[in-house]
């Protein structure tokens, strides 16, 4: 069953891939029989070498159901760079589904497609620690880093990107499987741009469980033995800017992401989200000024 | 501003140099008109750049043109967009023209003499953009 389930959800995401892949390119064939770019990678290596750093200063709120609330000022940093050996590493903090600073190698282009290979961080570490009724219950887990093949599609104002991570670095528990899909579609109203932008990221059972299950000898009465399923959090942002010159802009967003119904049906997560200053899923709002170097 | 006494010259030249040379430019501008007939004007455009937030997306602005001439004579107001005049002012000194522009490319505005169509003065509305046009991801990305 837990075979089947990673199968589906690797089979489905390369099937919108593919799928995606080739209606853009049906469209590409047919606008650009002429133009004649619907061979890959028209640029080189050497062209696609640089770098883009946007740093940020600004005002945000973070609620989750694990920390509270953080609201204040705050940096905001969004950086990529890519050698001509076509090794990148790239730090994103919102707009992206795929948050944090990653490493890759950019292996294969087209005029639309990019593909890497990279660093991917499926869940960040957790620690849980209380006393119910004399019993102890702690557990710690580690963060999730993991090796993912990513492609990402640029078509004009859309942005659609795919991942599957089949291997991961944390050797606590195996049969980690990550993925997730993401599309970003822009507009423009007078000068400013609005987006809006819809994420799914997909995690198999045994990583929930690393992180959500609770084990039977440690379960206590107000906190049962749990065995999480797999399970897919959902993930809408907002945002909008406005170019103050052409090295400032004014940025807001906002993003909700509902978690998987298996983390959320955790004793632990039902707990956490009844604390003061947390809440059931996660949102972010930001409003800040950044400066595009 | 600038000023087009057949040649451009520069904010500098007008708001600085100027009054020290006034007399030396007086009598420059008076040989200009004894021989090209030309008139000393002023053609502002405000702003001077439309930012858009990605190369090649339109840009929307509000500009003000102003122009002002020391001879009263017939000026229509032209645009690299169009070959039709934005408007025509008739025996006037100077004139005043606010009007929204949509362009992805630098938009040039001519003050032509009229019914001669000759060139008295030019001024560039830039386009700028904080993202450059690239083939990866979203708009983010500027190479350096």
């Amino acid at each position: 069953m837990r075979l089947l389930s990673k199968q589906l959800i690797v089979s489905l995401l390369f099937g919108l891939s593919s799928f995606y892949s080739s209606s853009v390119l049906s469209d590409e064939n047919q606008v650009n029989e002429e133009a004649e770019f619907t061979q890959p990678t028209q640029l080189s290596d050497i062209d696609r070498s640089g770098g883009f750093l946007k740093l940020g200063f600004g005002y945000n709120i973070v609620t989750n159901p694990y920390n509270d609330e953080e609201n204040g000022m705050s940096l905001f940093l969004n950086a990529r760079y890519q050698w001509e050996s076509q090794v990148f590493v790239e730090a994103a903090f919102y707009r992206v589904l795929n948050s944090g600073i990653n490493i890759g190698y950019n292996f294969y282009n087209t005029e639309r497609w990019n593909f890497d290979l990279v660093t991917n961080i499926a869940h960040g570490a957790n620690e849980t620690g209380f006393i119910d009724q004399g019993k102890v219950f702690y557990k710690k887990s580690d963060i999730t880093r993991m090796a993912a093949l990513r492609t990402t599609g640029s078509f004009d104002k859309t942005t659609v990107q795919f991942v599957v991570a089949p291997y991961s670095f944390n050797d606590e528990y195996d049969n980690a499987l990550y993925a997730s899909v993401w599309i970003d579609q822009s507009f423009q109203v007078k000068n400013w741009e609005l987006y809006a932008a819809f994420g799914l990221e997909y995690r198999s059972e045994d990583m929930l469980d690393y992180y959500y299950g609770i084990e039977a000898d440690r379960a206590t009465d107000n906190f049962k033995a749990y065995n999480p399923s797999s399970g897919i959090d959902t993930t809408a942002e907002l945002g909008a800017s406005y170019p103050i010159n052409n090295k400032w802009l004014f940025e807001t967003y906002y993003r909700y992401t509902r978690l998987a119904d298996s983390i959320t049906d955790s004793p632990i997560m039902q707990f956490a989200s009844t604390l003061e200053s947390r809440s059931k899923n996660m949102t972010e709002l930001g409003i800040l000024v950044s400066y595009v170097f | 501003m600038k000023t087009i006494v057949k040649n451009k010259k520069s904010n500098i030249l007008i708001n600085k140099i100027m009054p020290s040379l006034m007399t030396t430019a007086m009598l420059f501008t008076s040989n200009l008109h004894a021989e090209q007939s030309e008139v000393v004007l002023t053609l502002e455009v405000d702003p001077e750049q439309c930012v858009s937030i990605v190369q090649g997306d339109d840009c929307y602005v509000d500009v003000k043109v102003t122009w002002l001439s020391k001879q009263a004579q017939d000026y229509c107001l032209f645009t690299s967009q169009q070959s039709e005049s934005l408007q025509c002012w008739n025996n006037q000194t100077q004139g005043q023209l606010s009007k929204e522009f949509i362009s992805n490319e630098n938009i040039t505005f001519y003050l032509k003499r009229h019914p001669s169509k000759e060139i008295v003065a030019e001024e560039v509305l830039e386009m700028a953009w904080v993202y450059k046009k690239n083939g990866r991801s979203h708009a983010s990305w500027r190479m350096f």
